[in-house]
């Protein structure tokens, strides 16, 4: 599975984390996901705001307006208390994956030839 | 150079992007941004202004693939609106189903519910996609008393109200004037809203109108003195249940597909099929001038969501033609 397909799978608990953090502004959203993954999520920023909208329509967060610190009228995301339950739920979920994954992947590791 | 790529771009976001204008124009300036942060953060690093402009558009990709999902997200419904689209089909189906079709009251009183939802959700023009079906039954109402009013002279509406449960008084004729009066005004501000954002929506609103002014046109053909106006004549109830039924699932369908070329088919070819079946009768046995202007004008709203290029520029061409001509006419 590719990088892409990986992150298309989970960009909601990518961005529900993030809002959990603190209210963000779209762009603010792609520059954190960048600096926390060091650049390795490469995420398509066209793709970011059907994902935002879809899930204020879902009632997981919410968008308000609000004047940036430098004083730019930007629409900040707040996490509801319904996508902190999904949240919650997807971690659980996130947690026991990859701990099977581990121990899978651990036990069979392929050693590099030479 | 770049400013001017950054306007084809937002243009051609605003020209694919089919929503009311407040939600398109929030949508847009975030968009727009989030390419000022991304030019602006670009230039900060270095790149030239000029570069990190273009670098921003890039990243932001294909204008019309953008639009289209988020028209998709913005257009998208889950069960529970499905199930309020539905319910005026459904209500106008148990109308039929107890045989309440003749009575003034429970006509009035399901008149006077689908109106009031609809004025809730069109009283801030911010309506939800569900009550654009609502909406199609109330415009409907008005329509088919306009269309009782041509039928003929002596089939006018002081007739119809004439006709057994209805009691007949000059001030109730004053008032279905007056609603016809009102609704007409309504209608043409609503349609003229409608179509300034999207013809498509207009179609979906008057699916149920065919059919509505078919069962007009068979209850006066087959009951000319109007003895019980829209009682059905000789036509099974249970055949028109089953018909609003039918345009239930249309609706369900409608809002259920996410691609927009899919919704206009199926709207194109469910509509014409209801048309042909509901007005082949019709054509057969009855060669009235208005039903063929029935029918004209059902598959002109039907077929509007593929002619909307023509038909908006020409709509553009009238309305600056009637603001010239106002200009003028004040000066």
């Amino acid at each position: 599975m590719s990088q892409q397909e990986m992150l298309k799978g989970n960009t909601e608990t990518l961005l529900l984390s993030l809002l959990l953090l603190e209210p963000m502004y779209g762009y603010q959203i792609v520059k954190e996901i960048n600096s926390r993954s060091s650049g390795y999520f490469d995420f398509k920023e066209g793709t970011l705001y059907p994902a935002l909208h879809r899930m204020e329509r879902e009632g997981l967060i919410e968008g308000r307006w609000q004047n940036t610190p430098g004083g730019m009228r930007r629409r900040y995301y707040y996490i509801t208390l319904k996508g902190r339950f999904v949240l919650s739920d997807r971690q659980a979920e996130w947690q026991r994956f990859s701990r099977a994954m581990n121990s899978v992947i651990a036990r069979s590791s392929v050693q590099p030839e030479g | 150079m770049v400013d001017s790529q950054k306007f084809d771009y937002v243009g051609v976001l605003s020209r694919h992007i089919r929503l009311q204008p407040a939600k398109k124009k929030e949508i847009i300036r975030e968009i727009e941004g989030h390419l000022e942060d991304k030019a602006s953060d670009l230039a900060d690093r270095g790149v030239r202004t000029e570069a990190a402009k273009r670098l921003a558009l890039q990243q932001m990709g294909d204008p019309v693939a953008l639009a289209r999902q988020i028209q998709e997200v913005h257009t998208s419904v889950g069960l529970k609106e499905m199930g309020l689209a539905v319910i005026p089909h459904f209500l106008i189906a148990g109308l039929v189903a107890f045989g309440l079709c003749d009575s003034i009251l429970a006509v009035a009183a399901a008149l006077a519910l689908i109106g009031g939802v609809t004025w809730l959700n069109w009283r801030h023009s911010n309506p939800s996609i569900w009550s654009y079906p609502w909406l199609g039954f109330t415009l409907a109402a008005p329509a088919i008393f306009l269309l009782m009013l041509v039928i003929g002279p002596d089939k006018s509406v002081h007739t119809v109200l004439a006709g057994n449960g209805y009691p007949v008084s000059m001030s109730l004729i004053l008032l279905f004037s007056g609603y016809i009066a009102v609704a007409l005004w309504v209608m043409v501000r609503v349609v003229y809203q409608v179509v300034g954002h999207d013809w498509l929506l207009v179609a979906f609103s008057g699916i149920p109108i065919p059919l509505l002014t078919a069962w007009v046109l068979v209850a006066q053909w087959l009951d000319p003195s109007w003895q019980t106006p829209l009682a059905l004549p000789g036509l099974p109830g249970a055949l028109w249940i089953l018909v609003f039924f039918s345009i239930a699932a249309i609706t369900a369908a409608f809002l259920k597909f996410g691609r927009r070329h899919v919704k206009v088919g199926h709207l194109l070819i469910s509509t014409a099929i209801a048309v042909t079946v509901a007005y082949s009768i019709l054509l057969l046995n009855y060669h009235l001038v208005p039903v063929r202007l029935a029918i004209a004008g059902l598959m002109a709203i039907m077929l509007a969501p593929v002619l909307k290029k023509p038909l908006s520029s020409s709509l553009r061409v009238l309305h600056n033609v009637l603001q010239t001509t106002i200009h003028l006419m004040g000066r």
